[in-house]
């Protein structure tokens, strides 16, 4: 177990790095336009009720639905306006998180300034101060307490929303999280949240301390304070600087947000590396954050899945065979968004409808048509997306399913729903190891509702123009069967091995590459 | 020295009005007190004369100048302004409070400090032991003493008193009417006091100009008016320090 924590610490600086950037900078850009805003706000009473339905209006949008969408605006933005903003990484959660500070910050500004008792107002006024005197001497001194409450509400809620910068590409604590959750490392998960929660303590400390100093005319406390923060930033936005690039062009691997596409990535990444290339991995991306990533150039490859591309790319409805499939995809990616499908990986990862062998066998089920009669008594589980998915409607009506209920959760806890019988019947992922480790059934789709979902390897328009890459990526078709897919995630999800031990064993045992990492 | 004509203030574009009509004199060196019921307008007129409430009509004169012409800052930081509430800083020391003024028309940091405590000994507070004080760490009196020594420290001509002692009690009151009219004489100010205490009104002003619904129904010194109240308002004003000081007379006598 040592073992695991050490590799949480490892990844610490690199990950704090990244959440310090995308806290640090939107909130003092929060603070740059919140305060004014709400000083603003407290001369023109006009201004107040819109500025607040604006930024409350933001705060109600859930933080990662906000952060996914910065996605997509940043593109339509550069397509609109001819820009080349990078709409992964830092950015999107600049902008996102920025929004999300402002509401604390502009309403404690303006409660605070309100809240100056009127008596005070009127005898500066009196005295002959002008309204910047006024504002400067008076109103925002003794407003400052609340206004500082502000920014530490907003710094709390910042810390913990940069964990969401994940999914859109920007290293952050919420790698842990992420990754954590899907590949089961309870550790990962434990780590990622109590160094955020330690960062927000600290962030929040250090802002109260340095507002006592300012009220206490405190040089001391100053210092401190000032010292704090400003180390704290050095670390978040010189850490890159000082380290420096090293010149050469780095191949950056996308992964979707499982097991999985972890193991790939990490596969990959530590291919490439072995064949003279510098890699990035940007893991736990958005299903179709990756794919928008690849089309604009944010990423160079990922893997993704026939089925998924057909139906939420091509938008097709119908089911083909899986070479049709591959053929169709590779013309339509090329020609309408300049991806190139390198080719099939070898094995597929499809939907599936699985059940316990032994409750299969007790039902005398086989297949999804057998399942059909026994629907209305059983509760089938499954993940955020299958619901929504048009696989989803042609299987009901195929089948004539209805189920009892239907349950959504993580995917990573419907192997533990099927097993407290949370639920029946589960979607799975058929190159899912916990299929064997679970004794579960896989049922038969014989109307062939299901599409295919060939693993397919992916490539950016620069990245495919790269023959040198090319090369290098050509051993990968057709060389993972699913039984060593299978393996390599049983391994992440069932014996707790790290998805980079589990890629070095994957490309080991793909590639047939002889030497040891 | 300050000249009120034909002064109006409506703070609803003209349908009603707080004052109207208004037409008031002080003189040099004189203490003018502006007495009436709550809502007669007494402060609304105070306000007018430094421009924390523009007239809507009508003219004021202070020193010989249209304040409509003059910077209303600069006006105001010649015009000394104490409120019944006070409105010491809080996050100042008393020194900070009383330096208030001259720090605004910047003058330098020796003469403020000089300033600051030839002011708070004047008020009879002892400027060792109050001037670094906060100004939260204060009694009322002291408080208000504070106020008065904020509000003179420009050596302005002119002071306008809202209320001043209204929030005091009765010792404290005492004191402090008698410091301040002590300091009116030696000062040579000229000084507008609004109460509605007809008691305070008689012990410190040099004239008394009644209002009554935003207009002014009598004028006169003290002494006219205990002779010949002229109005019923007046009469009724004065009825009540005097049927205060008759249950004291009645008590004693027993």
């Amino acid at each position: 177990m040592s073992g695991v924590w050490a590799a949480q610490w490892r990844l610490l600086p690199i990950a704090l790095e990244g959440h310090l950037r995308v806290t640090l900078i939107p909130l003092l850009l929060g603070v740059l336009c919140s305060v004014p805003l709400g000083v603003l706000a407290t001369r023109r009473p006009r201004v107040k009720t819109r500025v607040l339905a604006v930024v409350s209006g933001v705060q109600t949008i859930p933080g990662l639905a906000l952060l996914a969408l910065m996605v997509p605006v940043i593109v339509a933005m550069n397509q609109l306006l001819g820009l080349h903003l990078p709409a992964l990484g830092p950015l999107p959660v600049i902008v996102a998180l920025t929004l999300y500070s402002m509401l604390p910050i502009v309403r404690n500004t303006v409660a605070g300034i309100d809240g100056v008792d009127p008596a005070l107002v009127e005898a500066a006024r009196g005295l002959g101060m002008r309204d910047v005197q006024v504002l400067r001497q008076v109103q925002l001194p003794l407003a400052l307490p609340v206004i500082v409450a502000g920014i530490r509400t907003a710094t709390v809620w910042t810390v913990g929303m940069a964990t969401l910068a994940t999914p859109v590409g920007q290293t952050s604590l919420g790698n842990y999280i992420f990754a954590g959750l899907q590949t089961r490392t309870w550790q990962a998960v434990i780590f990622g949240c109590a160094a955020a929660a330690c960062l927000a303590l600290v962030l929040d400390g250090l802002v109260g301390l340095a507002e006592r100093a300012a009220r206490l005319r405190s040089p001391r406390r100053g210092a401190v304070a000032v010292g704090g923060l400003l180390a704290i930033a050095a670390l978040g936005l010189l850490g890159p600087a000082l380290r420096g690039g090293s010149g050469q062009p780095v191949v950056r691997i996308g992964a979707k947000p499982f097991t999985e596409q972890y193991v790939l990535s990490a596969a990959l990444a530590s291919d490439l590396q072995a064949k003279g290339f510098a890699t990035k991995r940007l893991d736990s991306l958005g299903s179709t954050v990756a794919f928008d990533a690849l089309v604009a150039g944010e990423i160079d490859l990922y893997v993704d899945y026939s089925g998924t591309l057909w139906t939420t790319i091509l938008k097709r409805q119908d089911v083909r065979p899986s070479g049709a499939v591959l053929d169709l995809l590779r013309e339509r990616l090329r020609t309408e968004h300049g991806v190139v499908l390198l080719g099939a990986l070898g094995f597929e990862n499809a939907y599936a409808l699985a059940l316990p062998q032994a409750r299969a066998d007790a039902l005398g089920v086989r297949s999804i048509a057998d399942l059909a009669p026994h629907a209305p008594d059983l509760v089938l589980g499954s993940d955020y997306e299958f619901f929504q998915r048009p696989e989803w409607d042609a299987l009901r009506t195929a089948y004539g399913l209805r189920f009892r209920a239907t349950r959504t959760m993580d995917a990573s806890f419907l192997f533990d729903a099927v097993r407290t019988r949370q639920a029946d019947v589960i979607t799975a992922y058929t190159s899912d190891g916990r299929i064997a480790a679970d004794h579960l059934a896989v049922l038969d789709d014989p109307k062939q509702v299901l599409p295919p979902y060939d693993a397919v390897l992916l490539l950016s328009k620069d990245a495919a123009s790269d023959p040198r890459l090319v090369a290098a990526l050509r051993p990968w078709v057709g060389a993972v069967s699913v039984q060593t897919m299978r393996e390599a995630n049983r391994r992440v999800d069932a014996e707790g091995q790290t998805p980079e031990a589990a890629g070095r064993w994957l490309r080991r045992t793909a590639l047939g590459s002889g030497e040891s990492d | 020295m300050i000249a009120l004509r034909g002064v109006g203030r409506s703070f609803d574009g003209g349908r009603t009005w707080a004052v109207r009509g208004l037409d008031l004199t002080v003189a040099r060196g004189e203490l003018v007190a502006l007495i009436g019921l709550s809502g007669s307008g007494k402060t609304t007129t105070l306000k007018m004369i430094n421009r924390l409430v523009p007239p809507t009509e009508g003219r004021i004169e202070v020193g010989g100048r249209d304040t409509a012409e003059v910077d209303p800052v600069r006006l105001r930081r010649g015009i000394g302004y104490v409120l019944q509430r006070i409105g010491l800083f809080p996050h100042w020391t008393v020194g900070d409070n009383v330096g208030t003024v001259p720090r605004l028309l910047g003058w330098p940091e020796e003469r403020v400090r000089a300033r600051v405590d030839e002011l708070l000994a004047l008020v009879g507070l002892d400027p060792p032991t109050f001037r670094d004080r906060s100004a939260t760490d204060l009694s009322g009196g002291q408080a208000q003493r504070v106020g008065v020594a904020r509000a003179l420290a420009a050596e302005p001509p002119v002071l306008l008193l809202d209320e001043p002692f209204g929030a005091l009690d009765p010792v404290t009151r005492d004191q402090l009417q008698e410091a301040t009219r002590a300091l009116h004489v030696r000062l040579g100010l000229t000084t507008v006091l609004v109460t509605h205490d007809m008691a305070e009104a008689l012990r410190l002003a040099d004239r008394i100009a009644v209002l009554h619904e935003g207009r002014i129904v009598r004028t006169g010194a003290p002494r006219a008016l205990l002779d010949d109240p002229g109005h019923p308002l007046v009469a009724r004003l004065l009825e009540a320090p005097r049927h205060q000081a008759a249950l004291l007379h009645d008590l004693e006598a027993r």
